[in-house]
Parts: C-alpha cells; structure tokens; sequence
C-alpha cells in the first residue's frame, strides 16, 4: 500500500514538473527579449502561447515583443487579448496605451460611471463569480429538498445563502449580459489595410484602416470578412488574414 | 511431323504491329494537332508608331490579335500618360485556303509632361484567356515644334499622311463629312472632346445597308460616344439630293495641327444599273422603278479637302495650375459634403459632385485645401451622362481623408480645368467649410523612400512595461460563461436545485393529514365493502348487516368529519330526512345485531343488498370526500 502511494505522489510531482520542464522555453524567450534579439524571442513566445495555451502574462511578453519590433497591429491585438484575461493589471494598461497614441488607434469608450463596477472583473471572473452564486442557490434548495439541513438552519444559514447567491447571480448576469459583445472585435493587424466595397482584390477601396484598430465583423465570404468599424461610418470588406478576432473562435 | 517455327519469328509479329500502330497513333494526333493549331494560338502583337512624340502630340499603339475575339480589355493607367481610344477594326485574310483573321486595337497615347514614359502591359481576355501584351517605351521630347525621331520628313508638325481621297467612282456613291456640332469656333483643344456631326451622303435612290461602323483612318483623331441610330433624312448637296445619315458624337486628339477628320465606314450600295443592260423603256421613271439594281460594296471616306479640317491647338504652357491631369471642358462643384468633425488618424470619407461638360476622364479628384496636415488616399468615381453623347453629365466622388493635426480651420475642395471657350485655365472651388480635428496630433509621415534611399532607420522603440518572469497557468480566451463544460455545470446545478424543488414539493403533499386521513377511510371503506360482499355470498344476514353498517359508517364519517364508530342510528335520525334509506338499513341492521332473531331468509338478503346500494349512493358528497375513489367499487346487488 505504501509503495502504490509513492507511485501516485511521484507520478503527481512528475505532471506538475512538466510544465517546469518546458518553461526552459520561456526562459529562452525573455532571455532573447532582454538581449534584444526580439526577432529571435518572437516565435518562443508565439510557440508557448501556441502550445501550453495563452494567459495574460504570455500574451503580454509577446505584445512587447511585437511592440519592439514595431508591429504595431499584432502587438495591440495582444495587449487587448491580455486585458480581456487582466483587466486591472497595471502593466498591460500602460504598454496598451503606450501603443495606442503611436499609431492613432481610439481605444474602447470608458464605460457610464454605474457600470465602471461591471468592468472590474474580466469575464472570466464574473463567470466564476455567477458559478459561485450559483452554487449558494442549489445548496439550500438541495438541503430543503432534502431535509439534509436542520429546520433551525432555515433562518440563520439557508435564507441568507440563498439571498446572497440570489443577488450575486443577479450581478454577474448582469455584467456578463453588459459585457456579451466585449469578444466580438477583431483587430486589424496587417500594415496596410484597405476597406473595400465589395470582397475582391480589385474592388473600389472605401476607406483605410489603422493597424490595431478595432473591428466588428459581421459576415464572411471567401476568405473576406464585412467589416464595420466603431465609433465611424466605414463598413466594407477586408481579408479575414489582415485582422484577427479579440477572441478566436474555436 | 512438321517441324515447328522458328522461335524467333513468332515474337516479331507483335512489335511489327504495334510499330504500325503507334506509327498511325502518331500521324493522327499529328494531323490533329496540325489542324488545331490556328484553331487555338492565337498572337497579339503590341507596337507603337513613333516611339518618340513632342509633348502635346500622340503616338499610335496599336494591339494586334490574330486568329482570337477579344472579350476584354483593360489598358493601364501611367501618370501623365493619355490613352484615348480604342478604336477597333477586323480584317479576315484568306491565303491559299487558309483563313486568318486579326483585329487591331488602336489607342492614341501622348502626353503633356515631357519624360521617359513605360507603358504596362495591356491586359486582354483572347478566347477566354488572359494575355498580355509587351511593355512599351515612348518618349515624350520637350518641345511641339521639334521633329520627333523617327517620322518620316513631312511629318515634323505631327500631322499624318492624309488619307486617300476617295476615287471619283466611289464619290459617287456616297461620301463623309465632318463638323464641329454646336460650336462658333472652328478649333479644338488636345484633350478636349469636341462633338461633332457626322453625315453619310448616299445616293437618293440608293439602297444601303451598313457593314462596319464609323472608324478613324488615322491616328489623328478618337471617336467618342458615336450615337448608335442615325437620324435618316434627304438634304441637296452642289445640287444633287442626297439620302443623308447623321450620327453625333465626340472627336478628340492628343496631337496639336491641322487634320482632316479622316473617318471611313464600310456600307453596301444597290443602285439601279445605268449601264443600258435590263433597260426596258425609254421613260426613266419607270426604270427608276423596274431597272436592275446592282450592288457595291463601297468604302465611305471623309472629304480631306482644306475647308474640313480641323484645327486641334495645344494646351497653353503658362499659367498651367499644379496638379492639372488634362480634364478640358467647363465644370463646376455640385453637392459636396465634408464632415464637420474629424479626429486625428481616423479616416472620414467625403463626396464631391461635379457637374459640366467635357471630358471627365480627365477629370482629377478634388483636393482638400487645408493649411493642415493630411492623408490622402484615392477613391472613386461614378459618370451619370446627362446626354446620349456624354459630353454633359455628373461626376461623383468619394475618398478618404485622415487628418494628422488637431485644431479648427476652414478648408475647401478645389480642382483646375481648361476652359475651352475662355482658352483659360480655371480652378473651380467650393465654399470654406469650417471643420474641428480633435485628437492628438500624428507625428509627419516619412517620405517615401526612393530606391537610392538608405532604408530609415526604425524609430525608437516606446519605454514599456517590463516582460513578466513568471509564465504562470495557461487559460483560454474564450470567457468561461460561453464554454459548454460551464453551461454544463450550470444545468446540472440548475437541475439540482429543481430536482430539490420537486422532493420537497413531493414530500410535504405526501405528508398531508387531511391526505392520510382520506387514504384510511378509503381503505376502511373497501373492506367493509369487501366483507359485506364476502357475507352476502356466504348467506351470512347479520354478518353481512354489520359490514354494511360499517361501510355507510366510514362513507358518513368521511362527510360529517367524524369518526366513524361514533355515528349511530340517533346521530343518523338526527342529521338526515327520516325517509332516507339509510336510517331504515341502520334500523335494521341494530335489529338484526341486537335482536338476536334472524327472520330474513335468503331471498330477502337480496332485497337489503339493494337497500344497502341506495344507501350508500345516497350518502351526501363531501367536497374531498372519497366518493370519487369509491364510487367504482362493487356495490352487492
């Protein structure tokens, strides 16, 4: 019995070292950004994120990577990939409107100043948060359905549970119903794109687009995306490759 | 015994045929390959006459396309390059039985700006195949009086050959005349697109059918808009009538001189034969009538005698406004609109409509002019002509600005044209316009780089926030409230609460009093039934007499909210009309229990078991009262 015990706690430690195992790779990404060899530290970063996953840390060194390399759309597209993970991480606010001004890219309107609470949290917190609600409705519905919960329990436990998970429901539906279409931009990454009237390379141009600028695609068609763009009257077509959704669908 | 082949003689059989074979195969495809190749080459052939022109003047391309039908054309655009044209002619050869047929598509090309200019390739569809054809070089000399090299003597002024003058035999049939439509004045200017009124002059009793439209000769001059119906009337002409169509349209010319409109048009003639051969009177109305008609295929040609030429002038050098591309006509702004606020770096689009006439081909995009710093990018035009021949009509203009600096100021849109009338340059613009640019200002846009230029170096990268040590836990993008494992978990959940719901729901009907209650009467109710049926099959009177008491009992209890022991034959006396068939069965069944005398007899029993029946369905209904649930039970008859 002793011996099967040191086996599952080895084979634990040993699949929470991988990771560890692998991180020499980002060791060898923010060595080669610290060296400056952005060039070299750029497609580390891009196979981490590719590989293991995003998160905001990874997907802000790649943005400063891109930064650094004066890729202004991609860098953009990550430091607001990063904010949606992050969004009261101070870093990733910074080097977002470090980037900005540089290329004239209008950042989202600041939200009214009752919903400014709604944007605490990113969305994956709120989710959590609802979860967690959640959880304090089915409990005391479960141990009244059941009677695993003493009658004297009603008032002082079951009540304010289910009163709390009631209103906290209530909030995180309402942030994430507010914030739904926070994950429907894409972002311009190519260097110069051109909003045209139809979806054909020879089409009449509308309008340009800056690198990094936000936009709401709408409809698809054979590799192009129709595109309006926020807070302007340009809609029009654009390659699906010169942007890239906020959030990629799967 | 006959002796057997030689072995050697049997295997060479097959690679003698197959010889044959592959021999035929190979002469077949030959000949199809043979017969098919003028079936499917098809060659295009690009050249310009001269290569050097003085500015003002024009060189003819000429794109020629043997043995294919041209479905499109795209000619390229070169800055300070002007294309006019094409003009198109078809010519079929036959040879020796072999037919080839070529179509030639002719442009003029000049410009105003002395300079080495490329010509791109032209893109055709041929047959449904891109093609295109060689790059060409033309050079554009400095001066309009210099003999460009190249042309042969007599041609210094750009003037071409004339055009041969039509024989006397042909003249008769029919000739072209030219002239300016609608204008005083007897000269053009390069660029300009003259309207003009063609007339065919036809012989009066001719019959004419019309085999190829009107097409410069030369390269002096480009047909524009010809209308497509000729108005057909009779008109004398030095005293003879003549059958006369008109079509009108637009000349131009890219060369500076003197030329005769030299046009041709291929027609078919039937005139009546005055050779004498058919002629059947003497009265020449009737043979105007029953004569032989001949026919003539004729070739129409433009009288080039001095009094029909025309005299196309260059466009004056002075007073030449910057950024002017050729447009020549009278033009003035229509509605235009330019948004009131802008931002920097963001663009806005804005439209300008211009109106007048001339030739809008040439027409420039209006500028923005503004004292500031802004983008500009190219946009788009849309023609609206306002007559058949489009020299009247509306041009619509779209494109983008992007300011780089913020402030209030009053701009204006503006263009430059060449007044023909006023032999003038004029620059039309619009009111000032008061706009604000808000935003921060954009550094000023680097020149673009020559190719001599040294790349410029990248600028200096922005002080941002330190990388992070740590990689941390890797996550996904998409909010956990759109994956479906945590939609899962909250049906699951939600499920569990309902599921909780539904139990307690379940458990507190389950344990309802007046519930049980009901359910014990039922059941008491049922065995008393039972048993008084049980008894009264058994012939059992007093056995049967007491279960039935006991029946009418619960059935009552249930109603008076009672137990069901506890009501007697008082409590029955007192509650219910002395008539009721309950009182008389309690009677007799406290006789049949108390008297100890059975006098019934059997038969009678059955008589009671009805008794028994009305009582029982005479038992008031309580408003929860088991009688639904009982009603179905077997009452002994």
């Amino acid at each position: 019995m002793p011996s099967r015990f040191h086996l599952v706690l080895a084979l634990l430690f040993l699949a929470m070292g991988l990771p560890s195992l692998r991180a020499g790779t980002w060791e060898d990404a923010n060595t080669a950004f610290a060296a400056g060899e952005y060039a070299k530290a750029l497609p580390l970063y891009q196979n981490i994120i590719d590989h293991e996953g995003p998160n905001a840390a990874r997907l802000f060194n790649l943005g400063n990577t891109y930064a650094k390399l004066n890729q202004t759309g991609p860098a953009l597209l990550c430091f607001e990939r990063a904010a949606l993970l992050a969004p009261r991480d101070p870093d990733i606010q910074a080097n977002l409107n470090l980037t900005r001004p540089s290329s004239a890219v209008p950042g989202p309107d600041s939200p009214p100043w009752w919903k400014a609470p709604l944007y605490w949290l990113s969305l994956h917190e709120w989710s959590w948060v609802t979860a967690a609600g959640v959880i304090l409705i089915v409990l005391p519905a479960l141990g009244w359905g059941f009677s695993c919960f003493p009658r004297s329990w009603w008032p002082r436990t079951a009540a304010p549970m289910l009163s709390t998970g009631l209103a906290v429901v209530a909030l995180g539906s309402l942030a994430l119903s507010q914030r739904r279409s926070e994950t429907l931009p894409g972002i311009v990454i190519a260097p110069e794109a051109i909003l045209r009237l139809s979806p054909f390379k020879e089409a009449n141009a509308v309008g340009p687009l800056v690198p990094g600028q936000r936009v709401i695609p709408t409809e698809t068609r054979d590799g192009w995306a129709y595109l309006t763009v926020p807070g302007s009257t340009l809609r029009g077509w654009l390659p699906q490759s010169e942007f890239a959704a906020l959030v990629p669908r799967s | 015994m006959v002796a057997p082949p030689p072995p050697s003689l049997t295997p060479a059989r097959f690679p003698c045929r197959a010889r044959i074979q592959a021999t035929a195969f190979l002469t077949w495809l030959l000949a199809l390959l043979t017969l098919a190749a003028p079936l499917t080459a098809a060659e295009v052939t690009a050249t310009l006459d001269p290569e050097s022109v003085p500015a003002g003047q024009g060189a003819t391309l000429t794109i020629r396309i043997v043995n294919g039908n041209v479905t499109d054309l795209n000619a390229p655009e070169v800055p300070g390059l002007i294309f006019q044209g094409p003009n198109q002619g078809r010519q079929v050869n036959m040879v020796n039985g072999v037919t080839t047929s070529s179509t030639s598509l002719t442009y003029a090309v000049g410009s105003m700006t002395a300079g080495d200019y490329t010509i791109p390739p032209f893109t055709l569809t041929v047959d449904g195949a891109g093609v295109q054809t060689q790059p060409l070089k033309l050079k554009v000399t400095p001066s309009a009086a210099q003999a460009p090299a190249g042309l042969p003597p007599g041609t210094a002024t750009g003037q071409p050959s004339a055009a041969p003058a039509p024989t006397a035999g042909e003249e008769n049939l029919g000739f072209l005349t030219v002239e300016l439509a609608g204008k005083e004045r007897k000269h053009a200017w390069v660029g300009e697109i003259a309207p003009v009124r063609i007339k065919a002059w036809l012989p009066a009793e001719a019959r004419v059918s019309l085999n190829s439209p009107l097409q410069p000769e030369g390269s002096s001059f480009t047909l524009h808009n010809l209308s497509s119906q000729p108005q057909q009337g009779m008109e004398d002409h030095q005293g003879q009538r003549y059958l006369v169509a008109t079509w009108y349209g637009g000349l131009s010319a890219t060369k500076a001189g003197d030329y005769p409109p030299d046009l041709s048009m291929k027609i078919s003639v039937q005139v009546p034969d005055r050779s004498g051969q058919g002629r059947r009177s003497n009265d020449p109305i009737f043979d105007r009538f029953f004569a032989r008609m001949i026919q003539k295929e004729v070739t129409l040609r433009s009288k080039t005698d001095d009094s029909t030429r025309i005299e196309i002038r260059a466009l004056p050098a002075e007073g030449r406004p910057e950024g002017f591309e050729g447009a020549v006509g009278k033009f003035t702004f229509g509605r235009t609109n330019i948004p009131a606020q802008w931002k920097t770096g963001e663009p806005q689009q804005i439209t300008a409509e211009v109106q007048g006439e001339g030739n809008f081909k040439l027409l420039q995009q209006p500028a923005l002019k503004s004292g500031r710093d802004w983008k500009t990018y190219d946009g788009q035009s849309n023609f609206t002509a306002k007559d058949a021949a489009s020299f009247s009509g509306t041009s619509n203009f779209r494109f983008s600005q992007v300011p780089r600096q913020s402030g209030s100021e009053q701009v204006r849109l503006t263009f430059s044209y060449f007044d023909p009338d006023a032999a003038t340059y004029k620059t039309a613009e619009t009111p000032p316009q008061a706009i604000e640019v808000t935003g921060t200002d954009l550094p000023p846009e680097p020149e673009t780089a020559t190719p001599a230029k040294a790349p410029s170096p990248a600028p200096p990268a922005p002080a941002l926030a330190p990388q992070r040590s740590r990689a941390g836990f890797a996550t996904d993008l998409t909010p956990l409230i759109w994956r479906p494992s945590f939609r899962l978990f909250l049906g699951l959940a939600s499920a569990a609460m309902i599921t909780g719901l539904i139990f307690k729901t379940i458990r507190t009907r389950w344990r309802d009093p007046q519930r049980l209650a009901r359910t014990a009467q039922e059941k008491a109710l049922r065995s008393a039934l039972q048993e008084t049926e049980t008894f009264a099959a058994r012939g059992d009177v007093p056995g049967f007499f007491a279960a039935a008491r006991r029946a009418l009992q619960v059935r009552l209890a249930s109603v008076w909210q009672t137990t069901a022991p506890a009501i007697t034959l008082a409590d029955a006396t007192h509650r219910l009309p002395g008539d009721s068939p309950i009182i008389s069965f309690f009677q007799e069944a406290d006789r049949q229990e108390y008297s100890r005398q059975n006098t019934l007899q059997p038969n009678d029993l059955a008589v009671w078991r009805t008794r028994f029946r009305q009582a029982l369905e005479s038992v008031p209904q309580a408003p929860s009262s088991p009688q639904n649930l009982t009603s179905h039970q077997t009452v002994p008859a």
